[in-house]
């Protein structure tokens, strides 16, 4: 598979952004300003933090109410046709992955990629390169139905990146995984990530650790905070809950974000 | 497209539905199926029957198979492609028409094959033949569509809902005598003489393509950048529907007509033992035989009567008014015993009671011309449906008769011909003392 080139502005900003889902008076994202760069960048938080609705509105499933958002150079919302040609360039891997249990992995991952307008001739050695590179390759005639949780998050990760794509988003892609599935599953992560943009979302601060070169912390829809891992470790106090450093880190953070949300 | 299309014919559910459903079409086709001939008029009727009564149910299923993104969960997949989305739904809807296709290819070649062996006749009536595997097509697309539209299980029984109405329609004859004409599922049967309405069927086949083509274009409306082309693509179909309703409104639903005088060819059968002549329509001849057969005997037995004849022709209009003793050949080509149904029918000319009622104060009279109908059908039992008092007396009559050797029994058609033209029975007629 050939990677795809480095790109020189950053591949996903956001400028308070605001998410609201139906009438629902309590946005999902609040005035929310980010930056994703080169490599992966974890979204972190707890659950209903706004970590899904952030996801989906950088893979444009879910539209923004207000402020500005730049994917890949392209200013949602777009037209169609930009979105499609949008499309073809992002990898995503939804935190449910949905799949029809009677295809094999390649059927899969073909699919996935005829889904991405892969050239026809193409497509064989592009499902077969993401299978090897998420290991599954001994796995590749076996129906999605028979594999283990694991498997099928590497299934999913394959499906995600057989169109080669710039930016690859894979929502919560270590849950439901062992230790052990998680550290093979991570292996596979810091390989596919190298030259692309990859938005992990995550509440297991040890996945951050181990793979995330920029941590975002979300907080009731808000930022809590952006930066690298070592920066965010800076934030660790010795008060803060949590088993390690980085624990307490992000502890401390989510306390301060929310004494200040409840201040305002 | 052609290895995603690969994909979903090796996938889709309907891989275990369509056997399923091509031994069901087969079932109704057979049981169209005339059992003694076989004509491609009548293969026509059994298919578009086949296709008519399981069109519905297609529908269901295919709306069914279409809410597998949705069954899947596979929306996020389906929402970040890079293809237009009536375009991803495209290969399983061709998948499912090719799976269909072949189910009707199978249907065919079987009722062909089964009519091959009886001795098939006359060429395919292609339109009604293109029409039984539209329909099946048609709701194929109708179910993708309503699930397209509907995204909720509710596609399934909506779906099959649309044919279950136009079951009303044209089965059970409800509704406005425009809507009944022009509705798609079939009532078409090619009695003899007569063949498929060109006008109608083309009408209808337009028809089918257009309601096709507008649930493919209302599917596609759901998708916002396609709105403005899928509302001109469904006023297009709009058309297409209302100009095939109007010519087969125009036809007022006729969906056969007669075929030229000139074009019917007519055998001649000769019974090799009385010399009775038969004049028949051609594909009568798988049964040409057993038709001399019964008639010769039926001519014998008169022989020394003034019915007797020599020569009886079928007539494609014939009916029963005017029509004198053993005049006309009366043949049904979707009888079980074509032979004996033609005896049966041919009788109505002859035995006074079948038309006008039993004569007045004689207590054997019905079922003395119940005996004399299965005697000379040549049957050992009394007609089905017929109820007497007494069977035993009855049936004691008709193998009284049987056993009379072949110059008493002439003899006794002679004695008896005031009788048997009137019904007027007496058990002591039968041999009783």
């Amino acid at each position: 598979m050939t990677m795809a080139a480095p790109h020189a502005a950053a591949p996903v900003e956001a400028d308070s952004i605001v998410v609201r889902y139906g009438r629902s008076s309590t946005p999902a994202v609040s005035e929310l300003s980010f930056t994703l760069t080169q490599g992966i960048n974890a979204l972190v938080g707890r659950n209903g933090a706004g970590k899904s609705t952030v996801m989906n509105a950088v893979v444009t499933l879910q539209a923004i109410q207000s402020g500005r958002m730049r994917v890949l150079d392209a200013e949602l919302p777009l037209a169609e046709g930009p979105r499609r040609e949008l499309m073809r360039q992002l990898g995503y891997l939804p935190q449910a992955l949905g799949y029809v249990p009677s295809f094999t992995v390649t059927e899969f991952v073909e699919y996935a990629a005829w889904l991405k307008r892969v050239p026809s001739a193409a497509v064989p050695r592009a499902a077969a390169e993401a299978i090897a590179a998420v290991g599954l390759s001994d796995r590749a005639t076996s129906k999605l139905g028979k594999l283990s949780g694991g498997m099928l998050r590497r299934a999913g990760i394959a499906m995600a990146i057989a169109h080669d794509p710039r930016l690859l988003v894979l929502d919560e892609p270590t849950a439901g995984l062992d230790p052990e599935q998680r550290i093979r599953f991570r292996a596979t992560l810091r390989e596919v990530a190298a030259e692309r943009c990859v938005l992990i979302s995550s509440h297991l601060i040890e996945d951050v650790h181990a793979v995330a070169d920029r941590v975002h912390i979300l907080e009731g829809g808000r930022l809590a905070f952006s930066g690298s891992v070592e920066q965010m470790r800076a934030h660790a106090t010795d008060d803060a809950e949590g088993d390690s450093e980085l624990e307490r880190a992000y502890t401390a953070l989510v306390a301060r974000a929310r004494a200040r949300d409840d201040s305002a | 497209m052609r290895r995603v299309l690969g994909l979903e014919l090796r996938r889709t559910s309907l891989r275990y539905s369509v056997p399923l459903l091509t031994l069901l079409a087969a079932a109704v086709a057979f049981q169209a199926a005339h059992p003694q001939l076989a004509t491609w008029a009548n293969i026509s009727t059994s298919m578009l029957r086949a296709a008519s009564a399981l069109a519905p149910f297609i529908a269901g299923l295919c709306a069914w198979e279409a809410l597998r993104a949705r069954r899947r969960r596979m929306q996020a997949t389906d929402g970040t492609a890079a293809r237009p989305a009536p375009l991803i739904r495209l290969p399983q809807l061709l998948g499912a028409l090719i799976w269909l296709a072949g189910s009707w290819v199978v249907v065919v070649a079987a009722t062909a094959i089964r009519g091959a062996t009886v001795g098939l006749f006359g060429s395919p009536e292609v339109l009604p033949l293109l029409q039984s595997l539209l329909l099946p097509l048609a709701f194929a697309v109708l179910g993708v569509c309503t699930a397209e539209l509907l995204t909720s299980w509710i596609a399934v029984p909506a779906s099959t809902a649309f044919g279950l109405a136009l079951y009303l329609l044209t089965f059970a004859g409800t509704g406005p005598d425009a809507l009944r004409w022009a509705d798609v599922l079939s009532r078409f049967a090619a009695p003899d003489g007569w063949t498929s309405n060109p006008v109608y069927f083309t009408g209808v086949i337009v028809e089918t393509v257009g309601l096709a083509a507008l649930f493919a274009a209302l599917g596609a409306l759901r998708h916002r950048p396609y709105r403005y082309p899928s509302a001109v693509a469904a006023l297009l179909a709009g058309a297409l529907v209302v100009a095939g309703a109007g010519l087969a409104i125009g036809q007022r639903g006729r969906s056969t007509t007669a075929l030229p005088e000139a074009s019917l060819t007519l055998i001649t059968v000769v019974d090799s033992r009385n010399r009775v002549e038969l004049r028949m329509l051609e594909h009568y001849r798988p049964v040409a035989a057993q038709l001399a057969e019964a008639w010769g005997r039926v001519s014998a037995l008169f022989a020394d009567t003034p019915l007797a004849f020599r020569r009886i022709e079928q007539r494609i209009d014939a009916d029963h008014a005017d029509a004198r003793p053993f005049e006309r050949l009366y043949l049904n080509p979707g009888a079980t015993d074509v032979a004996d149904g033609s005896i049966a029918e041919g009788l109505q000319d002859v035995i006074g009671c079948f038309r006008d009622g039993p004569a007045q104060g004689a207590l054997f009279s019905l079922d003395g011309a119940a005996v004399v109908q299965s005697w000379l059908r040549g049957s050992r039992d009394l007609p089905s449906g017929f109820h007497t008092p007494d069977p035993q007396r009855t049936l004691e009559a008709l193998r009284w008769l049987h056993e009379l050797p072949e110059h008493d029994a002439r003899a006794w058609v002679t004695a008896h011909l005031d009788q048997i033209l009137g019904c007027d029975w007496e058990p002591e007629d039968f041999g009783r003392p």
